[in-house]
């Protein structure tokens, strides 16, 4: 249907074309001399078809008279525009879409059945709500795009077509790419915010520029806080070299030195019984943290080493803390509980490896 | 180097072992990095792993640089490999190590030295390329980020930044226990 279209300039008897349209190029056939090829097309048919459309845009050469709807110039933004369609209009089928929104087109009929647009001089009154519905952003485009792509074509059909659709606020540039651009903007804009909270005091700078220089130095002091840190952790791991014992006796020191040192000797043979078991209280004991959920992991998983001299009562206080607090406790006072059990007299120390036992 | 492998394999195994929860990117990082069960897994991934490293050289005490790689590869494990920078850490082969470091250092030396003051006084806002040139810095500090585009990079900046502060909070918990000074320090807000 298209194509016979294309090949008879004039006025087209086409059956297959709708009432509405035929209606649109009688009342249109006084434009003729002006318009050229362009009433041959329906509004519904030329949409339809990226090729005529590109021939209607190549055949273009009164950018004034092409609606614009934000009150901008209107020979500027037909210009961008075309250019912009132009490209665009190899691309994506964006046509169905366009034929699909049927509340949309209605209102293209309704003009069809009222006046007609063009005027002499060729502008052509638009009527545009600024922002009508809250689609996406792909949506927007399509709809844009062909609300464009007819008004480029037809000056005199200008109106009727679908101008209604962009989402771009009044002021702004409707074409694609500025949308585009719109949509990274928001987004960086976005991410912008999160990381101003992250980063103390950057509540004060405004301008990506000294924002950016702001989370810079954070990161990089974290980094360095990072790298004292480890320096610290392999010194501490140095002073307490290859025994575990060792390490361990000077973790309990300050806190109980009396009541844990003795014990140290007879827990031995006990604790080489438990090795397996042994292994993960002592990563309990020494860190202090809520290890039961690993627990029966860890004990597969260790092999055999050094035996710990670590007092079993201290190893099973600890666990037994750990279960009944779950993870509702907070890091620093899983530590204080597991020092306090420290403090415990060795005295429970057999009644808790019974329990161990079983 | 031997050191490394057991602390490799130990922080890919416990990855492995960790479900997958569900966790969109754009979500807030910081309460993520802020629970107290993060924390906890990360100390004891930590714990783990710097007890590995100690008991596989009994002879020499671990160096800085190692115990750092240790700590950061157990932070990314705790990060799922849901971002950038975690997976970057733990992808990173032994035998660029070395390489690794000398560019990193050049690289920490340079810094944008365009101030806050847009080039031009009457300018109100600064040249792209000033915005381009932190950017490009940006990602050479954050790891695995340095080809990221711009709104990849802000995000992954956030997920790191609040996970090297759950890191800092834990490794200064650890280092004061180990060291045996006094209880109660607050981990920094």
């Amino acid at each position: 249907m298209l194509n016979m279209l294309m090949h008879r300039p004039v006025s087209g008897t086409n059956t297959s074309m709708a009432t509405s349209d035929r209606n649109l190029l009688d009342r249109l056939k006084w434009h003729q001399p002006q318009q050229g090829s362009y009433f041959t097309l329906s509004n519904r048919c030329y949409a339809n078809d990226s090729y005529l459309l590109a021939s209607c845009i190549d055949q273009e050469n009164r950018p004034t008279t092409i609606c614009s709807s934000y009150g901008k110039d209107k020979e500027e933004e037909s210009k961008q525009q075309l250019n912009n369609r132009y490209t665009m209009l190899g691309s994506s089928p964006l046509q169905k879409e366009s034929t699909t929104s049927a509340s949309k087109k209605r209102k293209a009929d309704a003009f069809h059945s009222g006046k007609v647009g063009c005027t002499g001089d060729g502008t052509v009154l638009v009527v545009k709500p600024e922002v009508e519905n809250q689609q996406s952003n792909s949506n927007d485009k399509k709809k844009e795009t062909s609300g464009e792509n007819s008004k480029e074509n037809s000056k005199a059909l200008a109106p009727m077509q679908d101008y209604i659709h962009v989402r771009a606020r009044r002021g702004q540039a409707t074409d694609r790419h500025s949308l585009a651009e719109r949509v990274r903007r928001e987004k960086i804009s976005e991410r912008m915010k999160f990381l101003q909270d992250l980063v103390p005091g950057c509540n004060k700078i405004t301008g990506k520029a000294s924002m950016l220089d702001e989370i810079i130095n954070y990161v990089q002091s974290l980094q360095k806080q990072v790298e004292f840190l480890s320096m610290k952790l392999a010194s501490a791991n140095s002073t307490l070299e290859y025994n575990i014992d060792e390490f361990f006796s000077k973790e309990m020191d300050p806190v109980s030195s009396t009541t844990c040192p003795p014990a140290g000797m007879p827990c031995e043979p006990v604790a080489l019984s438990y090795l397996p078991f042994n292994n993960s209280e002592q990563a309990v004991a020494r860190g202090g943290l809520d290890m039961a959920l690993d627990h029966p992991e860890l004990a597969l998983r260790r092999t055999m080493s050094a035996p710990a001299a670590v007092p079993e009562a201290f190893m099973d206080s600890c666990y037994t803390v750990t279960t009944v607090n779950g993870s509702s406790v907070t890091w620093d006072t899983n530590m204080r509980s597991c020092y306090d059990m420290m403090k415990e007299p060795i005295g429970s120390f057999t009644e808790k490896t019974k329990w161990l036992h079983h | 180097m031997p050191i490394s492998n057991p602390v490799a394999k130990e922080d890919k195994g416990r990855k492995r072992k960790r479900g997958s929860s569900s966790e969109s990117p754009p979500s807030p990082p910081r309460r993520r990095w802020r629970s107290d069960a993060e924390h906890w897994i990360y100390s004891s991934k930590l714990l783990e792993a710097l007890r590995r490293l100690r008991r596989s050289s009994p002879a020499a005490p671990p160096r800085a640089r190692v115990v750092r790689r240790t700590a950061d590869r157990a932070l990314a494990a705790v990060a799922r490999g849901r971002t950038r920078w975690s997976r970057a850490i733990l992808s990173v082969g032994r035998p660029l190590r070395v390489k690794a470091r000398r560019p990193r250092a050049a690289v920490a030396a340079v810094r944008p030295r365009k101030g806050a003051t847009p080039a031009v006084p009457g300018r109100m806002r600064p040249t792209p390329t000033a915005i381009r040139r932190r950017a490009r810095f940006l990602g050479r500090l954050v790891p695995g980020c340095r080809k990221a585009s711009f709104p990849t990079l802000l995000e992954e900046t956030s997920d790191y930044i609040a996970a090297l502060e759950m890191q800092v909070r834990a490794m200064s918990a650890l280092a004061e226990m180990l060291s045996g000074s006094s209880l109660g320090s607050a981990p920094p807000s």
